[in-house]
């Protein structure tokens, strides 16, 4: 029984490689427009401007890939044809660093004061802070109809509110882009599958950080491929925003 | 800009060892994966480490949580799936017949490899319900981790950048500290990228610790491992 499976997925592999040259894998698509909106992760300065803290880790790999203008390209292809805009951003309070344990990155980023803003509920000092979305992005994330969700606080979406508001707003799928590729982009990814929605990735719309030895953004691209519903560059994004657009 | 060390110490009041995925069709010759998986389980050793790290943790009383992985027919009317999703259902991987069943489960790529049965069947060792896409968010294992006390996890099984990589972001969102065996895993190799080298990567920027067996099993004896 086990021998007849074994050669079933030599068969199915087979068909696979036939069809796809050398790939392996099957590759899924998501259909793009009803109940589908762009979710970004962390558009914020830490990460995209050279003035960020993490710039030294992630600058090359965001000049690489264009992020900055990929994101605001996307910003600007979803408005323009009426795909609902969520951003998940990073913050870190004064309380969190009350917190007793973290792993690499968390201390990383608590060491240099990622994100940190002066409190949950002041804005002192917020404008222009790392914290702050990139400049470029603001017409977009303060025209008054993209969700900002809460912060989620390690990397994923576990503890903010942006599956509920996926959900009251009818969403399904999900083209996933922003910071940083392997960490906060990655681990959205994977709780909106856990969670029951279709991903879809970005994959010039982010970046991630380099240690030596240690690529972020080359390990998110072998999960990507290995865990979403599709993979797409911010052309084929723009461009299916705006097919699922035309008759409306 | 230097990574740092955090380390993770073993309370053993409060530790407890998560293993995902200790499968036939992840870890026999005979299962559906093993030709993107042999190499690397062979590489890593890792039937025998995850052994090791069992009878380690049994030895010392360590509690023990498996995760496992199944699939019932009703998964297969899913509309939407990723790669590896797609995959592990057109190869039929960790299928069983029913949720309220095991006929044919015996011996199947679904049930645990042989030679960890005494340890998983003692009538100790907690067997959470099965996570349905990698992670642990559709089963108990929070649950049952919390229950017991346990905040600290020393986790090992398959494979590397899927479920246990799935289990170590999901344990760490939900406030526990994770430390992972790193050859005690292993991961599919693929024309589209190596799941195992993915996987340290991630391990490494994530993780409270990233340990050997030898590391773990040190640590789990009570000896001191990684220093902060």
């Amino acid at each position: 029984m086990r021998l007849i499976k074994a050669t079933m997925v030599l068969a199915v592999l087979t068909v696979v490689t036939a069809r796809h040259g050398a790939a392996q894998l099957p590759e899924p698509t998501m259909a793009i427009g009803e109940r589908t909106a762009l979710v970004l992760t962390d558009p914020q300065n830490d990460f995209l401007s050279p003035d960020g803290v993490a710039w030294g880790a992630v600058g090359s790999s965001v000049e690489e890939n264009n992020t900055v203008e990929h994101l605001e390209m996307l910003l600007r292809a979803a408005k323009a044809t009426e795909i609902p805009v969520f951003i998940s951003p990073h913050y870190y309070y004064p309380t969190d660093r009350g917190w007793q344990f973290e792993g690499t990155l968390e201390v990383l980023m608590h060491k240099i004061g990622m994100f940190d803003r002066s409190g949950a509920l002041s804005v002192e000092g917020f404008e222009g802070s790392g914290a702050d979305w990139l400049p470029q992005y603001k017409a977009y994330i303060e025209d008054g109809h993209t969700v900002v969700t809460s912060p989620h606080k390690v990397y994923g979406p576990e503890a903010n509110d942006l599956v509920l508001q996926l959900r009251k707003r009818g969403i399904d799928r999900v083209v996933l882009a922003g910071m940083s590729a392997n960490l906060c982009v990655e681990a959205h990814l994977r709780e909106l599958l856990e969670q029951g929605f279709e991903v879809a990735v970005v994959t010039d719309a982010t970046a991630a950080a380099r240690f030596p030895g240690l690529d972020g953004y080359q390990a998110a691209m072998t999960n990507f491929r290995f865990i979403a519903n599709g993979l797409l560059t911010t052309e084929e994004a723009v461009a299916a925003f705006h097919a699922s657009h035309k008759g409306h | 800009m230097a990574l740092p060390n955090p380390g993770m110490s073993v309370d053993r009041a409060r530790t407890a060892l998560v293993v995902t995925d200790p499968q036939n069709d992840f870890l026999s010759p005979k299962g559906v994966t093993w030709g993107v998986v042999g190499e690397s389980v062979t590489e890593n050793n890792t039937v025998e480490n995850i052994d090791r790290l069992f009878k380690a943790a049994k030895d010392s009383d360590l509690p023990v949580f498996i995760s496992p992985h199944y699939y019932y027919p009703t998964d297969h009317g899913w509309r939407a799936k990723g790669a590896l999703e797609a995959l592990m259902h057109e190869i039929g991987m960790f299928d069983r017949s029913d949720p309220l069943k095991v006929e044919g489960f015996a011996g199947s790529g679904a049930d645990w490899l042989e030679q960890y049965k005494s340890y998983i069947e003692d009538g100790k060792t907690v067997v959470a319900s099965p996570h349905k896409v990698f992670g642990p968010e559709s089963n108990d294992l929070a649950l049952q981790l919390r229950k017991r006390g346990v905040e600290k996890v020393i986790l090992a099984g398959m494979s590397a950048n899927l479920c246990v990589e799935a289990h170590m972001r999901e344990l760490l969102e939900q406030g526990f500290e994770v430390a992972v065996v790193k050859d005690a895993t292993a991961a599919a190799k693929v024309p589209e990228g190596d799941g195992y080298q993915t996987a340290l990567v991630n391990f490494r920027f994530m993780a409270n610790a990233v340990w050997t067996t030898d590391e773990a099993v040190q640590a789990i004896a009570g000896q001191t491992v990684g220093a902060k």
